[in-house]
């Protein structure tokens, strides 16, 4: 147990530190004054990006201390889950700022792990014995896996369309540009869609295999099947309909309330993933 | 006919269809939903509306109930939301085939400069360099970068126009063609298919499945493990699977390992208490031989026991077998014990007594005595959709990775030359996916060695 919380505390600082680094690489790059040159600007963003990989890092070794001393995945129970989706947002934010240049997106990313990091604290990490229908590590692996980077896709989108939201006509400065956002909201849906296709058709493999059938209408498996229907409408309205901007990043911000819909799901509804 | 067609076609019709759909879905989260075992019935399905749902949702209910809203997922909102749905793609998609079919042949080879001018992506360039040298090096780089590529020529100018991964063109109507696919295994699965949910055989038995499928299983044995902190950890049945009283399967039954004879599937459900109850007369005959599972549930001054219940038809007796109570001690029936009520055929009360595990009784001029057994609940089931909905989730997901990861990708390149050592070169490329479109273009312009040009003026936006 030692080394796990050691590991969790450090990813918890390193996580700061980043946050705290973004934000002065954000400030002095943005700043009105512009006397600072632009080395110093390139070393505050690098030092800000070198944190963010030692906070994955330490994020990915604190996944890796805690399977090799459950024997399973860490994917589940509340806490392990939660754990795993803010390894997923770490990695987008990261994927995402570094695609896009932009330090914004990853600074929110980062946040919004941190809030998640916090709740888990007050979750209990002990490690409950898996019940019979969870000991399928390689089905359960992989349909947690992809949903992980499925919602960790889906924060990004949620966070580039909630800046949309507040950019309007790029009145600030130290924002992304609104098409910069419509481009990395429309890419984040691009990862997320497939991953949560394949979430489903995984659940559903598993489902068939635990219980004999594919479907059985459990609130959490409804949830994600509403939160994929949204994220069609959103592909479809923008295809078809043209939708951009701000209709667009709308129906994104549902979409992501349902995604968190669907990850508190059983805790709401109970249902056959009561255990998760 | 027109007018239906085309509301069918339209894209308002298939936003509002899913959004239907995510509606009722999120009803059907919200509000109870009505359990298999109860709308089996009428009876089950009137005692749950005024009993369960009633308790949760008020008066309200019959309303509900009316709307059909407690089965949702059954509702004829739901079905002719689907079938809408399975029309509303169907009316879109198939007119597109031919569009796609002849997608790269609408635009010709040789196009004039308006035609470059008209896309999203275009670069033009004014360069140092012989045409036929840079047609050399633009007939590579398409080659480089895998598009198949045809060249032609006119007076003054050499066009080339490529294409790659034609078969992602047909991606979208994949994606679409299986989700019917899906809704067609899942509308097969539920005509020809069925499902148990609870089939309880008791150890030692054998118990026929019905259905048409002329199986039955026998169960051997099963057992029930337990981690250190009393959450489960294994359920295991032992099973024979006959047909026509000739074994064609044995071996294990756990959860996530069923057993499939013929497409039947057997899954470990439930488990639980069993009794074998034995009579005998007064000669020592066997007068009634039976074992009992104990599936259900009573309750009675705060106990919840275990229960189970047969008749005798010969004494037109009725008897319920109570096992210990499972959420205290029971101060009446010992965990090793048993209680046994007897009831007329009226279903009067006359009598009950306690049995000791293998521990013979008189009874008037019967003898009875049980002994424990346990039973398992599979849950059976036929689905004939199954390879169809596997086959369309394989190919929507084939479908999704072509659209967005390798998605269809055109060219076209014209170069005029201007004079001997200079010529105009212009580059349009277009995708069905814009994302990483701008990249691509990138990569060709640079291996046609353009992009350093310090002259370039960027036509496109
Ligand atoms: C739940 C149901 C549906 C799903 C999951 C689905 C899925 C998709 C996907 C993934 C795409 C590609 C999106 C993109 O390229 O960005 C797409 C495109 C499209 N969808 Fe759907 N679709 C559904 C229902 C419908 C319906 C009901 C219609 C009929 C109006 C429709 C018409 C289209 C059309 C016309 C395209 C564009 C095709 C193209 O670009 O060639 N879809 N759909």
């Amino acid at each position: 147990m030692g080394i796990e919380a050691d590991l969790f505390l450090a990813s918890e600082c390193a996580l700061l530190l980043s946050a705290v680094a973004l934000i002065a690489a954000i400030f002095i790059s943005k700043s009105k004054r512009r006397t600072d040159s632009p080395k110093a600007i390139r070393t505050a963003e690098q030092a800000a990006r070198m944190l963010s990989l030692l906070c994955i890092a330490l994020m990915t070794a604190f996944l890796i201390a805690r399977t090799i001393r459950t024997g399973h995945g860490p994917f589940t129970s509340m806490y392990e889950f939660s754990a795993a989706f803010v390894w997923g947002i770490l990695l987008m934010s990261i994927v995402f700022s570094w695609r896009y240049k932009n330090l914004v997106i990853h600074l929110s990313g980062f946040i919004l792990s941190g809030c998640l990091l916090i709740y888990i604290g007050t979750l209990s990490p002990d490690a409950a014995p898996l019940v019979p229908a969870l000991q399928n590590s390689l089905l359960l692996s992989a349909h947690v896996f992809a949903a992980v980077i499925a919602y960790g896709a889906f924060t990004i989108g949620f966070i580039a369309s909630i800046l949309y939201v507040i950019q309007k006509n790029d009145r600030f400065h130290a924002l992304p540009t609104l098409s910069k956002l419509e481009d990395i909201s429309y890419h984040s849906v691009v990862i997320g869609f497939p991953f949560m296709t394949l979430v489903i058709v995984l659940g559903a493999i598993w489902a068939d295999i635990a219980w004999g059938t594919f479907w059985s209408w459990d609130p959490k498996e409804t949830a994600s099947l509403v939160t994929w229907l949204l994220y069609a409408g959103y592909l479809h309205t923008r295809l078809l309909k043209n939708w951009r901007g701000r209709k667009s990043a709308i129906l994104l911000i549902v979409g992501f309330i349902a995604v968190i819909f669907t990850f508190f799901g059983n805790y709401l509804f109970g249902g056959l993933h009561s255990y998760a | 006919m027109k007018s239906i067609f085309r509301m069918l076609k339209s894209t308002r019709l298939a936003v509002s269809l899913i959004l239907i759909l995510a509606v009722l879905c999120l009803i059907g989260i919200l509000l109870p939903q009505i359990p298999a075992e109860f709308s089996a019935t009428p009876d089950g399905y009137a005692w749950w509306v005024e009993n369960i749902a009633y308790r949760q949702v008020g008066d309200s209910c019959y309303t509900l109930e009316a709307l059909g809203l407690f089965e949702v997922f059954r509702s004829g909102w739901f079905i002719c939301a689907t079938v809408l749905l399975i029309l509303n793609i169907l009316a879109c998609i198939i007119p597109r085939i031919r569009s796609i079919q002849r997608e790269s042949k609408k635009t010709g080879v040789k196009s004039d400069e308006d035609f470059y001018r008209q896309g999203k992506y275009v670069f033009a360039f004014d360069i140092s360099s012989a045409q036929k040298r840079l047609c050399e090096t633009a007939e590579r780089a398409l080659d480089d970068r895998h598009y198949s590529a045809i060249r032609e020529e006119a007076p003054g100018a050499v066009y080339f126009a490529g294409e790659k991964r034609g078969l992602s063109k047909w991606a979208t109507l994949f994606v679409h063609l299986s989700l019917i696919l899906l809704l067609t295994g899942v509308l097969i699965g539920s005509l020809s298919g069925f499902r148990n949910s609870s089939f309880v055989v008791v150890e030692g038995e054998t118990k026929a499945v019905g259905n048409g499928t002329g199986l039955s299983v026998y169960l051997d044995s099963f057992s029930d493990e337990y981690w250190e902190d009393g959450t489960p950890k294994d359920y295991r049945s032992d099973v024979a699977i006959y047909q026509n009283n000739e074994e064609v399967k044995s071996g294990i039954v756990r959860v996530n390992h069923p057993l499939t004879v013929h497409g039947v599937s057997f899954h470990q459900g439930s488990f639980g208490e069993a009794v074998m109850l034995r009579m005998l007369d007064a000669d020592g005959n066997v007068a009634f031989q039976q074992s009992i599972p104990l599936t259900e549930y009573q309750t009675n001054d705060d106990f919840i026991r275990p229960k189970g219940a047969v008749s005798l038809p010969q004494n037109d007796y009725n008897i319920v077998l109570l096992g210990s109570a499972v959420n205290g001690t029971d101060p009446y029936i010992g965990t090793d014990q048993i209680g046994v009520e007897f009831y007329d055929e009226n279903l009067n009360f006359i009598g009950w007594l306690v049995l000791d595990h293998d521990t013979p009784q008189q009874l008037g001029d019967l003898q009875i005595q049980y002994s424990r057994l346990q039973y398992s609940g599979f849950l059976v089931s036929k689905d004939p959709g199954g390879p169809f909905i596997w086959t369309a989730a394989g190919l929507f997901l084939l479908g999704l990775g072509m659209i967005f990861y390798f998605p269809y990708r055109r060219i076209w390149i014209r170069t005029s030359a201007i004079s001997e050592h200079e010529t105009r070169v212009m580059l349009r490329i277009d995708g069905q996916k814009s994302l990483g479109l701008e990249n691509e273009a990138r990569i060709l312009l640079k291996e046609l060695g353009l992009l350093e040009e310090p002259e370039e003026s960027n036509v496109g936006h």
